[in-house]
């Protein structure tokens, strides 16, 4: 029964609709089943943007509240001194900036270190790559543009390096703890 | 129905050797050579405009990391265009309906129809950038059949791809479940690309 009913079936479809081109379903007769009947699928992926930062403590793609701190003690024989200190604790830092959204704009501004009334100028620390390609931008300085590794993705890791320039002898500072806090941010140019 | 094989005669004997072998690969009267092809929604005589579309948007923590990850889908065909309105997909989001047959008439040529699907080499974005089609594989199914894989699961290849051989006066079936490899991190945009499945009697 269930035969006979598909045979009535097909016989009406060949009367009524020789040839029917649709999109997603299609029937083909005759000489044209050479050529074939067809039907589409649409795929999408979906990449959202967003850009990653990494200085010192934690990993690049988790959200870490940790502080890093780079330390500089001079020594008695140092302070009266002009010379580059190096870091007693805290470096290197390791670095890494990850995005996917083409050139980023990489920057670094803070205050002045501070003790009390008295201070010390951010620009007496010097910042170097110890390893890596995330080059340092200028403290206070207009932002580093960060090219993308390949295509629109940026992926740079390293390490960086301070030092101290100390200068006791041309211009002496007051005994005490200098400090500040430098934010790095990246951004969209 | 027969599709389950409830027969208690030769006949039923025969349909259910049949579901073993091919599931769901049915037998269905012949004709003048004609072929059918549907995926995702159609109509098993009509016009159809609907394209469906499989996609997945990749969460930020995920991206690039190699786990795969399941691609939905806007089909809503869970009913079999067989003619017996069998559930065969029943969760369309994730499954794809294929169905396909080939009739002609006896002794009439050629004995077998083709199925194949195309794809291009990527799918692209707005910028230009690009995602490889072979990024994409896909699972198969079919609910209530021992041998869901009538029409084989496989991985786009950026060309075209031989499916399946269907046999003159059958109707085979199954579902597809797309998946995304993301093995490698990409820049950011929406990525489309659309592959073209055909069933040809040359």
């Amino acid at each position: 029964m269930k035969k006979a009913f598909v045979l009535k079936s097909a016989l009406a479809l060949a009367l009524a609709t020789p040839l029917i081109a649709s999109a997603e379903s299609q029937l083909v007769t005759g000489t044209g089943t050479a050529a074939g009947a067809s039907a589409r699928l649409d795929f999408r992926i979906i990449i959202p943007g967003f850009i990653a930062l990494r200085v010192g403590p934690g990993a690049v793609l988790t959200n870490n509240s940790t502080v890093g701190a780079v330390e500089f003690t001079v020594s008695e024989t140092q302070v009266t001194a002009d010379g580059t200190i190096n870091p007693s604790s805290g470096a290197p830092v390791d670095v890494a900036l990850l995005s996917n959204v083409g050139n980023v704009a990489f920057e670094a501004s803070g205050a002045d270190l501070t003790a009390g009334t008295d201070t010390i100028p951010l620009s007496r620390i010097s910042a170097t790559v110890a390893s890596g390609n995330l080059a340092h931008p200028t403290f206070n300085g207009a932002p580093l543009s960060v090219a993308p590794t390949s295509g629109r993705i940026v992926n740079r890791s390293g390490t960086w390096n301070f030092t101290y320039n100390h200068q006791g002898a041309t211009d002496p500072v007051p005994a005490g703890t200098y400090s500040t806090q430098v934010t790095y941010t990246a951004s969209l140019p | 129905m027969l599709r389950h094989g409830l027969v208690l005669s030769t006949a039923l004997t025969a349909a259910l050797f049949a579901f073993e072998a091919q599931a769901w690969s049915l037998s269905i009267a012949s004709a003048p050579r004609r072929v059918f092809l549907h995926v995702g929604n159609g109509t098993i005589d009509g016009n159809n405009s609907l394209v469906n579309r499989v996609e997945v948007t990749v969460p930020v923590n995920q991206l690039g990391n190699g786990t795969p990850l399941p691609m939905n889908s806007t089909s809503t065909q869970s009913s079999s265009l067989y003619g017996d309105n069998y559930l065969t997909c029943p969760t369309p989001a994730s499954q794809v309906m294929i169905g396909a047959s080939y009739r002609r008439n006896n002794n009439n040529s050629p004995a077998s129809a083709r199925l194949s699907v195309t794809s291009p080499a990527n799918l692209t974005n707005a910028s230009g950038d690009s995602i490889p089609f072979s990024e994409i594989s896909w699972t198969v199914s079919a609910a209530g059949s021992a041998n869901p894989g009538v029409i084989p699961a496989g991985t786009f290849n950026g060309g075209t791809q031989t499916l399946a051989t269907i046999p003159a006066n059958t109707y085979i079936e199954n579902c597809h479940s797309f998946r995304y490899a993301n093995s490698a991190l990409r820049a950011a945009g929406t990525y489309n690309g659309r592959v073209v499945y055909t069933l040809s009697a040359p």
